[in-house]
């Protein structure tokens, strides 16, 4: 009796994982293309709000496998920043940083650091083989050339303003926390028009993903990043 | 004074032993070096297999190559498949080793290679190629290394079992061996941060992987030929046995060996009881982002196992293999519940992983000599070594995994992991995720010991049972007209003294042997 105790019991707990992993599959509600329009507007918003924020944007050519790929990324943690662009090959990823934030003059003790040795501003890899530094604020750092292409308002704006006509949403679903967007661009103009069906995802409310089926677009949007350590600086140059 | 005498007699015994092995063993220190030597290059190559599981955290796979949970529990399911319907193959092959070397060490010098190989390339798919492409890339070097690196894996683990009879003497090469290649993860655990700090991304940075998987994978092939050249297999057989064992009499023989069930029935919740200890460089990576806290906190971390291994035997010898069992998975169980309610804080998730990896290494040595005892209970109950028919067990396994492959992916995509691990980065997304998951490792826990309950064969039954099998063997030797022969596969003369004793065995409830 006592053994067949211990049995039932242990197949109790076999079903209750099996229910509980059924439940996580059967969190998948359909929504309908209104909704789906709202939580987007509302996604973007909050996207838009968030000082936090790291977008990788990649555009593949997949009609070649010769091993070589482009990468902007923009990684934003409130007061300091980094803009990446990687250029890969089959062998190595080579890596072209630019930083804001404040940084300390090279071969300065932070210790004994006096004020003037911190500026903040853009740091950068410059022609003399050095960090170069120039006082920016951190809204002309992420406006600044190429950097201004992939910041959250460059990004986020891709899909702001867009009319219903602009902005076919064909299916939108809801598994857990996560709201998944099936659509297509058709304003003239837009980068995005160029893919016949585009995956959006919004995770926590928040815009999170952009891309086409074949993945030959991937804009990935993350509410946090990697930590960022400035490079000391070795010479201060005008603003370019 | 006494202290340095005791050391000093312990160095002494140590070296007495080091060919010929302590009375009432088995095996000289000499080759349990080997094994240990032997087990730390196994394990540098474990540490290899470790960065490419087919797993939303493992960092090359997720991370780098960036192909989706659901995608690798796709080819994890497909793996699982092509590895039940080789599986039949893998264990005629285990039973019908050719050569004299014994069951398990040719296949350690056989297979390290072309492991140390498939792993290598792995490193060296171009980010640049499509999703699709990386995918089958991945799945193809993946099911081609997952076969080599389970069977080469598989045979070191076996390879204690055959050393010796003494369930005791395992036990205790198992947990010399694990302490000393337990060294292996601790190296790698520490040099593998600081390694990644010399590239751009760290750990997530694909040229880290195309330096570490060459020299690691290529170290621990060459150190795991000491497991082959220094140790010998010794299983009590008849000298004149030839064994030959039909497909399914095997099987259902092997199908009615309840210590076969419990064992295999636990694994299949191993999966759940991972669930947070095996996201750990998940922690490292996004929630602690600093490599050499990170070097330093594998370093304490490998403590953990280091005192698990090490407590083991003790832990065995005074309560039993069983209640060992039942004790650490309930330590695990309770190990986790504290990151149900708090997993933001570095610190508490190294806590309870501290906790739960010291349950786990416990479990090292009871999982082994658990699975020697029962291939030794089978032997004594139907006259069979079923060494290789005993991993067709691992076809239930597999086709219950294929079912619960999905649970991790289902949790991961369901809190917002899909394609890019860097959501991982925020605390909105990672932490729901992690409670679950902690609820998940929970259950897992209880239900990975739910199954020792039924365990009922103590450490004298074990020794009752082998007594009984020499007897047995001389009988079948005095039979065949070789009364002197060994009893030995091994055709050593290692404890013959006692094959007349008088007590007659009785397993568990008072079973007897067909």
């Amino acid at each position: 009796m006592k053994r067949r105790v211990r049995i039932i019991a242990a197949f109790i707990a076999i079903f209750v994982l099996c229910f509980t992993a059924t439940v996580f599959v059967a969190c998948n509600e359909t929504l309908s293309p209104e909704e789906g329009r709202d939580l987007l507007v509302k996604g973007i918003e909050a996207a838009k709000e968030s000082d936090v924020y790291y977008i990788k944007y990649r555009v593949n050519d997949n009609s070649s496998l010769n091993g070589k790929y482009v990468q902007y990324s923009l990684n934003v943690q409130k007061d300091t920043a980094k803009f990446t662009v990687a250029t890969g090959d089959i062998l190595k990823t080579v890596y072209d940083d630019t930083y804001y934030g404040r940084s300390l003059k090279q071969d300065v003790d932070a210790k004994n650091a006096s004020g003037s040795d911190y500026i903040t501003g853009k740091v950068f890899w410059g022609e003399s083989g050095k960090w170069e530094i120039a006082r920016c604020s951190l809204d002309e750092f992420l406006t600044d050339g190429k950097i201004a292409d992939y910041n959250m308002d460059s990004v986020a704006g891709l899909l702001t303003d867009l009319t219903e006509q602009e902005l076919e949403i064909s299916s939108v679903s809801e598994t857990g926390r996560v709201v998944y967007i099936t659509a297509k661009v058709t304003k003239e103009g837009n980068p995005l028009s160029a893919y016949p069906s585009l995956t959006i995802r919004l995770i926590n409310g928040k815009l999170a993903y952009v891309g086409d089926s074949a993945e030959s677009l991937y804009i990935n949007i993350s509410y946090g990043g990697p930590k960022i350590s400035v490079p000391a600086w070795t010479a201060e140059t005008a603003k370019e | 004074m006494q202290i340095v005498d005791k050391a000093v007699g312990v160095v002494k015994d140590f070296f007495r032993n080091w060919d010929k092995p302590a009375e009432g063993n088995y095996v000289g220190n000499k080759e349990i070096i080997a094994y240990s030597v032997g087990g730390m290059g196994v394990q540098f190559v474990a540490a290899i297999y470790a960065q490419i599981l087919l797993q939303a955290n493992c960092l090359l796979i997720g991370t780098v190559y960036g192909l989706k949970p659901t995608d690798l529990a796709m080819l994890l399911m497909i793996n699982t498949v092509i590895s039940i319907v080789i599986q039949p193959f893998k264990s005629w092959l285990i039973d019908n080793t050719p050569g004299k070397q014994g069951k398990a060490r040719p296949w350690i010098l056989w297979l390290g290679p072309p492991c140390a190989i498939l792993m290598s390339v792995t490193a060296f798919i171009p980010q640049s190629w499509s999703k699709q492409t990386i995918l089958i890339c991945v799945g193809v070097l993946y099911i081609l290394m997952n076969f080599i690196y389970q069977f080469y894996f598989g045979m070191y683990t076996q390879l204690v079992q055959l050393e010796t009879p003494n369930t005791n003497e395992r036990a205790k090469i198992i947990s010399i061996s694990s302490i000393i290649y337990s060294l292996a993860p601790t190296i790698t655990g520490a040099a593998f941060p600081l390694i990644a700090t010399f590239f751009e991304l760290g750990q997530v940075d694909q040229n880290f992987y195309k330096v570490i998987f060459p020299v690691f994978s290529f170290l621990g092939c060459g150190l795991g030929m000491f497991a082959y050249f220094g140790t010998k297999e010794r299983i009590i057989v008849p000298r004149r046995q030839v064994q030959k064992v039909k497909f399914v009499d095997g099987f259902v023989k092997i199908c009615k060996n309840r210590y076969f069930w419990i064992n295999n029935v636990s694994t299949w919740f191993a999966f759940a009881r991972a669930a947070i200890t095996g996201s750990m460089y998940w922690a490292y990576v996004y929630m602690l982002q600093n490599e050499s806290i990170q070097a330093v906190a594998s370093l304490v971390i490998g403590t953990a196992s280091l005192v698990g291994m090490a407590i083991g035997p003790f832990m065995i010898k005074k309560i039993g293999k069983r209640n060992t069992v039942l004790l650490t998975d309930g330590v695990f169980a309770l190990s986790m519940v504290p990151l149900i309610f708090y997993n933001n804080n570095f610190y508490v998730f190294a806590a309870a992983c501290y906790v739960a990896f010291w349950a786990t290494a416990v479990q090292i040595i009871t999982t082994p000599a658990m699975s020697a005892d029962a291939l030794d209970y089978q032997q004594w109950k139907t006259g069979d070594r079923l060494e290789g028919f005993s991993q067709n067990f691992a076809i239930i396994n597999s086709l219950i995994a294929i079912g619960t492959n999905y649970i991790l992916p289902f949790i991961y995509e369901y809190y917002g992991l899909i394609n890019d691990y860097d959501v991982l980065y925020d605390e909105a997304v990672r932490s729901p995720m992690l409670v679950a998951m902690a609820v998940l490792a929970v259950a897992g826990a209880l239900l990975h010991g739910a199954p020792y309950i039924f365990w009922n064969m103590t450490e004298k039954d074990q020794e009752r049972m082998i007594e009984d099998l020499k007897k047995r063997a001389h009988e079948q030797n005095v039979l065949d007209g070789c009364a002197d022969a060994s009893l030995l596969s091994s055709d050593e003369h290692i404890n013959e003294g006692d094959i007349f004793g008088d007590e007659s065995a009785n397993v568990g409830d008072g079973e007897e042997r067909q």
